[in-house]
């Protein structure tokens, strides 16, 4: 029996088609795996829409979080973290209401297994044929930018250091020290290192020390140390003075007074209290180290051998040392507003001495490090002339050009994309137009003359005869 | 054309069996669309949300740790001064100088700004010390030292003939012994030593600084000696 246009349910055989995928599917979700379910739900466009959702609520509360309490605080706590606690201001401040989310590191690492599952996925799920593969290219490749893009983030985050370095004019130096990052060193100076043997400090990193509140003690040791050392009360923002009658706090007729932390991280001078326990028995000694410091606390031992140990702002090496010859500070005629700051300095290398000159907009590169003029000042002599010194912002990102690159090829495979969209479009514009133009005559009907309207194309055809076809 | 229906055990429509339906459409229909992308958007939720709390909690630090990390100190450093003391680290010393190359910090004693050792054992002694008021005058101080140097006093009248030294920007009485050092308390004295002082009077407070050792030592260690004086300043560090 010849099927009858008119006998055909379109709507009913959508229906029955469509209820009969779902059934298909759901029969197909039955049977797989777990490990399949838990990839279907992390490549899928739901997870993402539920990870954006969250970083925007997660940016949201932390750029308002940041005026308060300061950019690097805020960055730690919301966006370095796996998870934290906002608390929510209530009312006039009468009421916190703490609220648990998962913090921005933990989210843009979901997000990453996220979008490459979903790459992946989509990637192995498409026809594999050449024009298949064309039509997808460019979307593949702004795809891939942008984990890259989210790589470039991770590896910034683990393994930038940035920092300062100051120097006066004659100055020279090769390393910089960090804005935020503090450690405790501990060094000998006496006896000095053995010819051939390079001089070095131990270093504690605040990660290990900055949990440690009022009376809490953490007790450090190594092998080639004579001595044991117990640091305990960690004071974030503090200044030294000459200890009153009766303080809690007084270590050799000086206390550390706390203070409030300041907006700007790189502010706050901290304070440890620091006990070193001879391994011989000899007296330990007791003292304040402070982060404001002009020189380090010292360790004289029994056996002539003299340490120091101090609290201070991490610091990294250079491959490569600058000196500042001259700062020139311009300003523009009759104002105190700055038109330019330009540093002359000399890069010293194992190549020789190299003419070099900072300023605005025009870093030193080298070697992977960036070296920018970030500030200047002065200090004042004793003779009441002024001594110049100029501040420059080093940077090290193995990344640094990575951003850049994922921008210039997300365009280029959007680009491609459009284009490849565009011509498929107007391919397929095209061959409908013909189609439509050479439509084919009917028996005997002759061809059609341009001046005739042309003919009903909405009628249906005539209906065979009877029986035929059956 | 006939087409089959497949019913339920509730007269529902369902699909046919060979079209591999694991489980008939639930009783009353099916659910709709909008439905499912919300239980999916929930169920991502709280996978997400489990992710999260799942996340390895901070265990705590253990109380003993072992210092594993190093930093090669640049032949570029400038050497740290060795002895400060505590008011000196925080900046609240009320004055600030250069040990001389050789010379060694101590202390710090009582009554005493600023305590030196130099020599090869250590013999010789140089420090900065300070009185209120004019510390009980020139005449005074200068027989005590002398009386420490085995030396007879001298009268109000013989200060006039004596030397004086720049310190902190003004003239400062010079005195230079030399004797048996017998240093205040000691129950014997040195031979053959020799002193140079100095005694900056004021109306609030007396300079007091002294060198004393071998005088052979004395002599030699003199240059640094008044390096030393040169590199003195006072200075106000506004805290209590």
């Amino acid at each position: 029996m010849t099927m009858e246009p008119k006998d055909v349910n379109l709507a009913g055989a959508g229906e029955s088609v469509g209820r009969e995928m779902r059934q298909l599917k759901r029969g197909r979700r039955a049977d797989k795996s777990l490990a399949a379910k838990v990839l279907d739900v992390m490549s899928s466009y739901a997870v993402a829409i539920v990870i954006l959702f969250l970083l925007m609520i997660v940016t949201f509360f932390g750029t308002l979080e940041q005026v308060e309490h300061g950019l690097y605080d805020t960055q730690r706590k919301y966006f370095d973290s796996v998870w934290l606690v906002h608390e929510l201001k209530i009312g006039p401040g009468w009421m916190v209401l703490p609220i648990p989310m998962p913090g921005a590191y933990l989210l843009m690492g979901l997000l990453f297994v996220n979008m490459s599952l979903g790459l992946a996925r989509r990637m192995f799920k498409q026809p594999r044929t050449v024009g298949a593969f064309v039509s997808r290219s460019g979307l593949i490749i702004a795809h891939g930018s942008i984990l890259f893009m989210l790589v470039a983030g991770f590896v910034s985050y683990h393994f930038k250091t940035e920092g300062n370095m100051a120097l006066f004019e004659g100055q020279v130096s090769d390393q910089y020290q960090s804005y935020h990052n503090r450690v405790v060193e501990v060094r000998q100076v006496h006896p000095q290192p053995a010819e051939g043997e390079e001089p070095f400090a131990w270093v504690i990193d605040q990660e290990w020390f900055e949990d440690l509140g009022r009376g809490q003690n953490r007790t450090f040791h190594h092998p080639d140390l004579p001595f044991e050392l117990q640091l305990g009360d960690y004071v974030r923002n503090s200044m030294p003075a000459r200890a009153e009658q009766g303080s809690s706090r007084a270590l050799g007729g000086f206390e550390i007074r706390e203070r409030p932390l300041e907006t700007e991280s790189e502010r706050n001078l901290d304070a440890l209290r620091v006990r070193a326990v001879p391994h011989d028995g000899g007296q330990s000694v007791e003292h304040w180290v402070w982060g404001g410091s002009i020189h380090p606390l010292t360790l004289n031992l029994a056996d002539g051998s003299v340490y120091t140990l101090e609290l201070t702002r991490r610091r990294w090496q250079l491959p490569f040392s600058v000196r500042l010859d001259e700062f020139i500070h311009g300003r523009h005629p009759g104002t105190n507003i700055a038109r330019e700051f330009i540093s002359h300095v000399t890069q010293i290398d194992a190549t020789g001495e190299h003419a070099r000159i900072i300023q605005m907009n025009e870093p030193l590169r080298d070697s992977g490090f960036v070296l920018y003029q970030a500030s200047f000042g002065s200090e004042q002599l004793a003779s009441g002339t002024e001594r110049p010194y100029s501040v420059f912002a080093v940077v090290r990102n193995p990344s640094d050009q990575w951003p850049l690159w994922a921008c210039i090829a997300v365009a280029v495979g959007l680009l491609m994309h459009f284009c490849v969209r565009l011509w498929l479009h107007l391919a397929k514009s095209m061959k409908g137009h013909g189609r439509r133009g050479g439509r084919r005559p009917k028996a005997g009907a002759g061809p059609v003359r341009s001046d005739e309207p042309a003919p009903d194309q909405s009628a249906s055809p005539e209906p065979a005869t009877a029986g035929a076809g059956r | 054309m006939n087409t089959t229906h497949h019913l339920n055990h509730t007269g529902c429509e369902t699909a046919p069996p060979h079209m591999g339906a694991a489980r008939p459409a639930p009783v009353g229909g099916r659910r709709r669309p909008q439905a499912a992308r919300s239980l999916t958007v929930a169920r991502a939720a709280l996978a997400l949300a489990g992710l999260a709390l799942l996340a390895p909690a901070c265990s705590d630090p253990p109380d003993r740790v072992m210092i594993e990390e190093t930093r090669t100190i640049s032949p570029r450093e400038p050497q740290p001064k060795i002895n400060a003391y505590d008011g000196e680290r925080f900046g609240l010393h009320p004055m600030s100088w250069t040990v001389p190359q050789g010379w060694r910090q101590v202390g710090p004693a009582p009554m005493r700004f600023v305590d030196m050792r130099f020599g090869p054992e250590g013999e010789g002694e140089a420090f900065v010390s300070a009185l209120t008021g004019d510390g009980g005058g020139l005449l005074a101080n200068v027989n005590r030292w002398r009386a420490e140097m085995d030396q007879e006093p001298i009268q109000e009248a013989d200060l006039e003939g004596m030397g004086t030294m720049n310190f902190l920007g003004g003239p400062a009485l010079l005195v230079e012994l030399e004797g048996d050092y017998r240093p205040v308390g000691a129950t014997s004295a040195r031979e053959n030593h020799r002193l140079v002082g100095l005694i900056q009077p004021s109306t609030e407070l007396t300079f007091f600084v002294k060198m004393t050792g071998p005088a052979d030592l004395v002599e030699q260690e003199r240059e640094r000696f008044e390096q030393f004086l040169r590199s003195v300043r006072v200075r106000s560090t506004g805290q209590s």
